[in-house]
């Protein structure tokens, strides 16, 4: 980033917040590296080191984005007026990113609500009263009373998304006090659910996400760090989150490290990457393919650790499709391991024969597996896990996959030649997938590579486990049903991965296991609750999140069938920028009795649909102590607080209390069922016992001595855990059915057949078989053969926003003002656009505007915008009301019909099709830096007394 | 989804799709009302009425209500008398206005001696004199809200739910028979119609086991079913039930 753009200051002379501006300038170039040195800046006035004499210094951490970076506010009589990044985090180092400097403008926006508001006119129109915590708390909860009372539990249903707060556990379990199923985050099947929860089903490990900081190993400081090659496969961190793992790739960059980037967007991981594969939209499992067809090939796996630690040995019935187990081909089978580690069949090179295979250390193993083979037995026509993906990869040639994927096949190559061929590697697999049919297929493929490669549990690899407790003693499960599986003990819902058959079904009546009892006194409700689940049928892996399908929910408010979900409480963000295909939203509105809506900021969503919102606070004002990196955690502290804000759980939490009050002191739901405070001394206490805090007044009274929190790296990194002896006796393998890495995804079969392990246990109908390995699936909209929307269009981020915030910034704003869409030249000159013409962009579900940005970056069938842009330009002072969502709001565009991703559901928001024409500027789009004043941080919001908790 | 389940949805949404508000947005920017088709005044009033749920069986009836003059506190005091109110997310005047400013209501102003104000009958005058003139001021339905709450009567979304589902005909009738007998908690109808064939359909090909709620939404939605501590028959449903056992 040029030392120009950072200190553009158009607008800012209207600005109340000048200093703390020129503040947001030098910590951006703090973050980048190829900022001008300090002393080139010394005396032109753009160093930005104001004086921070006289000011309040308080350490805290940013909440700008899912990655929490530690930071420093500086305040003068209350009001924060200077931010940076704190220099003694692992990753960060310092550094802040404009989202998170952003915070002053969005803490004192004049967008702010800071008491709870009532609509006072229609659905649509920007018209609020002002109403006590009481009355607010007491109308939300009538209507959900009168609601249950009427309906019955099914008639709530709860949302959550979009950035600017975070209630996952909140929206989770809100549903289940009342006794309700629904509940949906427009992220989920469209954001990491795919690849967390594939992770757990394939081998009870963490999944392949930086940006969610799943992936730690490869970010290690100083010479433990032993990363030698990094795939960013759909991941851009210089951009999502780019003072952390962000500036992290960069610095793994600088000493060395190679990178390969799949992005069909030039991002500036791209730019710096020594492989950029500019791969078609929708298409990346046809390049994941021609990998594994590459890699058979030339024999480049890791062959002990394939044979020994992947399930690609095993036979698999050609019938059931599920790995054959010993005892079924050769009844006399004597099995040595414990039940809950069964032996499988393999073709034995030593013998030459197809012969039981038994769990054990590969130097114990009783046989020499084949990993390719077809053969028959007994009769049948038996081929191993890894010969049917072996064939799945065949017709896969750089060549094929070239053609298909838009990419050179040298590039394929080379890139796939940087991977296997290096010491160690690990593929980050970013959220691109989860947006896509193929949510379930990418990261099956990109783990599974990993796998074969011996990728595992080594230094400097992704799929490296850690955490404290990081080696086993005993035979490692993975408990399913919620973060943890938590709900698994909880209700007695769910079958526990890596226990026997007997020990579930022991498990299932509340019985002692190895793993401990569950409670099951509401297992018949919670078991209930999962069949009920809107779209749960098809899409059975929304069961690890207890999840609804989306646009099951949104069917079933249209047609009222087959239950109608028709009080909403929504927990954050901008659901009309949020959820794919948001037109088709907007007109289920008038069939939801009541809204519930609570966020920091009015958006569209909220004047469009609420009927109340609740006031949060901003994360200058939040109490929370859970944000990590690497083995530290840090606080995110009450720098201040204004108005009647309250933090994220409470709303829902009063609602609760009240609506048991007036039900008579029971909810109808299930208990505890809801999890989160419902006062601020609870969220005080909870967060500080993250930490070991006696009281939240000691936490902050002594912050040095609590944070960072930290856990000995000799605790928390670790290697070959899966080596590790155990007190079985035996390895202690990995959290699934076999123990090992499955890699031909067996569960996925028994999740659509019945649910398991989720729905256990009472079972869920079956549905078509899900893929237990990773296949091509050509999109939907294909360009290959739409010649009415002849461009394929897929999204990203920008390094000013994240998910739905920040539209409300006014330095953001004027950096990134409007919608815009990568196009290349080439393309644009055929359609006679030129770079910054307005463009009109329509899908088969509608259309909106943006500006052409002329880049080489894109193919020229592909085009690129940004993948939340709504504009939240609504002002009194504009004659719109819709706050711009239908005029640039890129889910206008989006798809959210079938044919979904077959586990997760997932819709379409990328690899779609698209066309394009030159158009005029929409009314009311905001463009020039004036015309952003009205987000500016007004003398008024600043001037707002500093407040003390609401009391209940 | 299945034909039968997909045709409707469809017809289905004839109120919601009053209700989007699409209509009112494009209204908003499109012609002027004196330039709409009677139809189309008809569908704006549609899209008034219907956009908010918790509104919807209030305005609805303030329409019926009105289409005698009625006084400005006489409306109000019914509208506040209705069940359905207690649940509504806008006060009486504010339900009155919607209604008038979607050419549902035209409002009435009279003077001391009964007569209607004309625009003529002010010309020359004050504010101050207009005020005195003004006497009272009502409400009453116009040819757009009769034609609306014609289109919209209870019997006919009755006669549209039925023709929509004729299998669940019966335990439509059944349901209003069993709270014609007494006001019913949900949990009664929950019991009532636990088990039967008709809550089993078919949603995008696939079998679903629906709530009963589906059953009490449907017939309040058509105006039959009315909550007043508990599910009671609203006069309109009485008469339908009337008629369909009459007609068996």
């Amino acid at each position: 980033m040029s030392k120009s753009t950072l200190t553009r200051r158009s607008f800012v002379k209207a600005s109340a917040l000048a200093g703390a501006a020129a503040t947001i300038g030098a910590s951006m170039a703090g973050c980048m590296q190829e900022s001008a040195p300090e002393e080139e800046l010394a005396g032109t006035g753009e160093g930005g080191h104001s004086s921070t004499e006289g000011l309040t210094k308080m350490k805290t951490m940013c909440h700008g984005c899912i990655q929490m970076c530690p930071a420093i506010a500086y305040l003068k009589d209350g009001v924060v007026v200077k931010l940076e990044g704190d220099p003694d985090a692992p990753m960060s180092r310092g550094s802040m990113c404009i989202k998170g400097l952003n915070q002053l403008h969005t803490m004192y926006s004049p967008r702010r609500i800071l008491h709870p508001l009532r609509r006072a006119g229609e659905r649509g129109e920007n018209k609020w009263e002002v109403i006590s915590w009481d009355e607010a708390v007491t109308e939300a909860a009538t209507h959900i009373k009168d609601a249950i009372e009427k309906y019955g539990p099914y008639s709530f249903f709860c949302s959550v998304g979009g950035g600017g707060s975070y209630s996952f556990m909140e929206a989770m379990t809100l549903p289940m006090a009342f006794g309700s199923p629904t509940v949906f985050e427009p992220g989920c099947a469209q954001c990491y659910l795919p690849r967390w929860s594939l992770s757990k089903l394939f081998y009870g490990g963490n999944d392949q996400s930086v940006a969610d900081s799943a992936v730690r190993e490869i970010f290690r400081v100083g010479d433990a760090n032993k990363t030698e090659m990094v795939v960013l496969w759909g991941a851009q961190p210089s951009v999502s989150q780019t003072a952390m793992s962000g500036r992290a790739m960069a610095e793994l960059r600088a000493a060395g490290v190679k990178t390969v980037v799949v992005d069909p967007n030039f991002s500036p991981d791209a730019v710096k990457a020594d492989v950029w594969l500019p791969v078609r939209p929708g298409t990346d499992t046809g390049i994941i393919l021609s990998w594994y067809r590459y890699i058979f090939e030339n024999k480049l796996y890791d062959e002990e650790f394939t044979k020994y630690w992947t399930n690609l040995p095993f036979l698999i019935d050609p019938d059931t499709k599920l790995p054959v187990k010993a005892a079924d081909l050769f009844p006399d089978f004597q099995q040595t391991t414990p039940e809950n580690t069964p032996a499988y069949v393999c073709f034995d090179l030593k013998t030459g024969a197809v012969a039981p295979f038994e769990y054990s250390t590969p130097a114990d193993s009783a046989v020499d597996p084949e990993i390719f083979w077809t053969g028959d037995f007994n009769g049948k026509t038996y081929k191993t896990a890894g010969q049917i993906y072996k064939e799945e990869a065949e017709p896969w040639t750089f060549e094929h996959a070239g053609e298909m994927c838009w990419v050179k096949p040298e590039k394929i190559e080379e890139a796939v030649k940087l991977y296997a061929e290096a010491g160690v590697a690990g593929i980050v697999n970013g959220v691109a997938s989860d947006m896509m049919e193929s949510a379930s297929q990418v990261p099956l493929g990109c783990m599974g590579l990993d796998s074969i490669m011996g990728y595992i549990n080594k230094p400097g690899c992704t799929m490296t486990q850690y955490g404290k407790g990081n080696q086993p003693t005993t035979r490692p499960v993975t408990f399913n049903n919620g973060f943890a599986g938590m709900f698994s003990p909880m209700y007695g819902i769910g079958a526990v991965v890596g226990l026997s058959d007997a020990e579930n079904e022991a498990w299932a009546r509340g019985e002692e296991t190895p793993v401990g009892k569950a409670d099951v006194s509401q297992q018949k409700l919670a078991n209930q609750l999962l069949i009920d689940r809107l779209g749960m049928k098809d899409h059975k892996g929304l069961y690890a999140w207890c999840h609804s399908h989306i646009p099951t929910v949104r069917n079933a408010i249209a047609t009222g069938e087959p239950y109608k979900p028709r009080v909403w409480f929504d927990m954050s963000g901008n659901k009309l920028a949020m959820l794919g295909n948001a037109k088709s939203w907007y007109d289920v509105f008038p069939e939801i009795d009541y809204i519930i809506g609570q966020y920091p900021h009015l958006t569209s969503f909220h004047i469009e649909a609420c009927d109340l919102v609740f006031p949060l606070r901003e994360w200058l004002e939040e109490p929370m102590a859970k944000g990590t990196q690497l083995n530290t955690t840090w606080l995110m502290n009450e720098c201040t607080h204004i108005g009647e804000t309250v933090s994220h759980s409470i709303p829902a939490g009063r609602v609760v209390a009240k609506c048991a009050e007036l039900m008579g002191g029971e909810l109808p739901g299930l208990k505890p069922g809801f999890m989160g405070q419902a006062t601020e001394e609870e969220v005080k206490a909870a967060q500080a016992a993250n930490v070991g805090a006696e009281s939240w007044d000691d936490l902050v009274n002594n912050t040095d001595k609590y944070i960072p929190f930290t856990i000995p790296e000799d605790e928390y990194f670790g290697y070959n855990q899966h080596e590790t002896v155990v007190d079985d006796g035996l390895p202690a393998g990995f959290g699934t059915e076999s123990r090992k890495i499955e890699v031909y995804c067996q569960i996925l079969l028994k999740l659509a057949r019945t649910g398991y392990p989720f729905c256990y246990p009472e079972p869920q109908e079956a549905c078509e078989d899900y893929s237990p390995i990773c296949t091509y699936i050509e999109p939907a909209e294909s360009p290959l053969s739409d010649s009415e929307y002849p461009f394929v269009l897929t999204s990203g981020r920008v390094p000013y926003f994240h998910h739905g915030t920040m539209r409300h910034a006014a330095f953001s704003r004027e950096l990134f003002p409007t919608a815009e869409i990568r196009i290349n030249p080439a393309s644009a000159a055929e359609l006679g656009i030129e770079h910054m013409d307005w463009v009109k962009v329509t899908s088969r579900r509608g259309e909106v505007h943006a500006r052409a940005y002329l880049t080489e970056g894109v193919n020229p069938r592909t085009v690129w915008m940004e993948r939340f842009w709504n504009p939240e330009c609504f002002d009194e002072s504009q004659p719109n009301p819709t706050a711009g969502w239908r005029e640039c709001n890129v889910n206008v565009l989006t798809k959210n019909d079938a044919p979904f991703n077959e586990v997760y559901g997932s819709y379409t928001n990328r690899g779609f099709t698209v066309k394009i024409e030159k158009s005029e500027k929409p009314a009311n789009v905001w463009v020039s830096p004036e015309e952003f004043e009205p987000f500016l941080p007004s003398a008024e919001m600043m001037a707002e007394p500093i407040t003390e908790d609401v009391r209940f | 989804m299945s034909a039968d389940s997909s045709e409707r949805e469809g017809e289905e949404g004839t109120l919601a799709e009053a209700a989007c508000c699409d209509v009112a947005y494009e209204a908003d920017e499109g012609p002027e009302r004196s330039e709409l088709s009677f139809e189309e005044k008809v569908d704006m009033l549609g899209t008034a009425v219907v956009r908010h749920p918790l509104n919807r069986d209030v305005l609805y009836e303030t329409l019926c209500f009105c289409r005698t003059e009625r006084q400005l506190a006489e409306a109000e005091r019914f509208i506040a008398e209705l069940p359905q109110f207690r649940s509504a997310t806008q006060n009486p005047f504010h339900m009155l206005t919607v209604l008038k400013q979607a050419g549902g209501l035209q409002s009435v102003e009279r003077d001391e001696g009964g007569n209607v104000i004309t625009p003529e009958s002010l010309d020359g005058l004050s504010e101050d004199e207009i005020d005195d003139l003004i006497f009272s001021v009502g409400y009453q339905t116009t040819d757009v809200g009769v034609a609306f709450v014609e289109a919209y009567s209870p019997r006919s979304r009755l006669v549209q739910a039925l023709s929509l589902a004729p299998e669940r005909t019966q335990d439509y009738c059944e349901l209003l028979e069993f709270v014609g007998e007494a006001p019913r908690t949900y949990q009664e109808i929950t019991n009532l119609l636990a088990g039967r064939p008709t809550l089993e359909t078919v949603i995008d090909g696939r079998r679903e086991t629906m709530q009963p709620s589906v059953f009490v939404d449907k017939l309040e939605r058509a105006g039959a079913l009315v909550w007043r501590d508990g599910w009671r028959l609203s006069e309109a449903g009485a008469d339908f039930l009337e008629e369909m056992k009459e007609s068996n």
